[in-house]
């Protein structure tokens, strides 16, 4: 009976982490390869300061 | 993604940034490529080929939308969510306007630095702050905004793009107006656009952002007919290599 707690406690720390971030928590920093029209900032962290919007999209 | 692009044509100066991941997993030259023919107002920053810190979704088109205080805002399809979106975005660029903290100071020096970007000035207002975790915070942030600032100006020229180069360094010598030391290491950068090599760069680069402009009115033969002519003779530099990246953007074929 014992172990049943700690399965339970187990199942939660996995969904947590396999859900990622979410809403409401600060951004990991991320560093971006080559950005068209880039200005020499490279990762997440140095547009601290200005609202960022990121879109996800596909060429096909 | 079109909604992203407006919000960048619409809210950069504002402060917003804008990041296009590509998901699909196109290399950089298909997506210039792709860009061009069917997006050549595309000014937002854009990349292929990086996994993102964001609320996962099961496809895309996927978007989120980051605080300027780093905080994770909204995630979700763009099309759907796209009137919340242009709410945060009106919400933190008042916040970029206005400032924002946990005190009038730390408000007051982050208007300065991100609303009006007057780094001389947001630093002398850290300066008058007793010591303490705050005026540290503080004091980094205007030193990193500074040295963001330096730095676009030299990777602008790595990439050839010496009008924007120069615009940069422009908008450096205002930004450090009220600070002696600052002032004199930005007016070096300005006063390397005086040269003859820097000047015959800047003059290409304005006719390639000629050409870049009749490929956003969708005059493409022209364009094409133009970056021809401006590269023959052309000796190498940054600025040419652009054109030439361009030229074979525009001949490249995106299935």
């Amino acid at each position: 009976m014992r172990i049943l707690p700690l399965l339970a406690i187990l199942a939660l720390t996995s969904t947590v982490l396999s859900q990622g971030p979410a809403v409401g928590d600060k951004v990991a920093d991320v560093t971006f390869p080559t950005l068209i029209n880039g200005d020499g900032r490279q990762s997440l962290a140095e547009f601290y300061g200005q609202p960022v919007v990121i879109d996800q999209w596909g060429i096909h | 993604m079109p909604s992203a692009i407006r919000h960048d044509r619409e809210f950069k100066d504002q402060g917003l940034v804008t990041i296009l991941v590509e998901s699909q997993g196109n290399d950089e030259r298909t997506l210039a490529a792709f860009l061009w023919k069917t997006f050549p107002d595309n000014g937002a920053f854009t990349c292929t080929g990086v996994g993102l810190p964001i609320p996962p979704s099961r496809g895309i088109p996927h978007a989120a939308v980051i605080g300027v205080d780093g905080t994770i805002l909204w995630a979700g399809n763009p099309n759907a969510g796209s009137k919340r979106i242009d709410e945060l975005i009106a919400q933190e660029l008042e916040k970029v306007k206005k400032g924002w903290g946990d005190t009038a100071e730390s408000k007051k020096v982050r208007a300065l630095l991100y609303g009006k970007h007057d780094f001389a000035g947001a630093m002398a207002l850290v300066e008058a702050l007793n010591d303490g975790d705050e005026r540290a915070m503080l004091q980094k942030e205007v030193e990193v905004r500074r040295d963001s600032a330096t730095k676009a100006i030299a990777e602008l020229k790595r990439q050839g793009r010496y009008v924007r180069a120069h615009e940069r360094a422009e908008q450096l010598v205002k930004s450090c107006e009220k600070r002696a030391d600052w002032l004199a290491a930005a007016k070096q950068e300005l006063a390397a656009f005086d040269s003859d090599e820097a000047k015959a760069l800047l003059a290409l680069d304005k006719k390639i952002e000629k050409v870049e402009k009749q490929l956003r009115d969708k005059k493409d033969e022209n364009a094409q007919k133009g970056l021809a002519a401006l590269l023959k003779g052309a000796p190498e530099s940054a600025v040419a290599a652009r054109a030439r990246a361009l030229l074979d953007a525009l001949k490249t074929k995106v299935e």
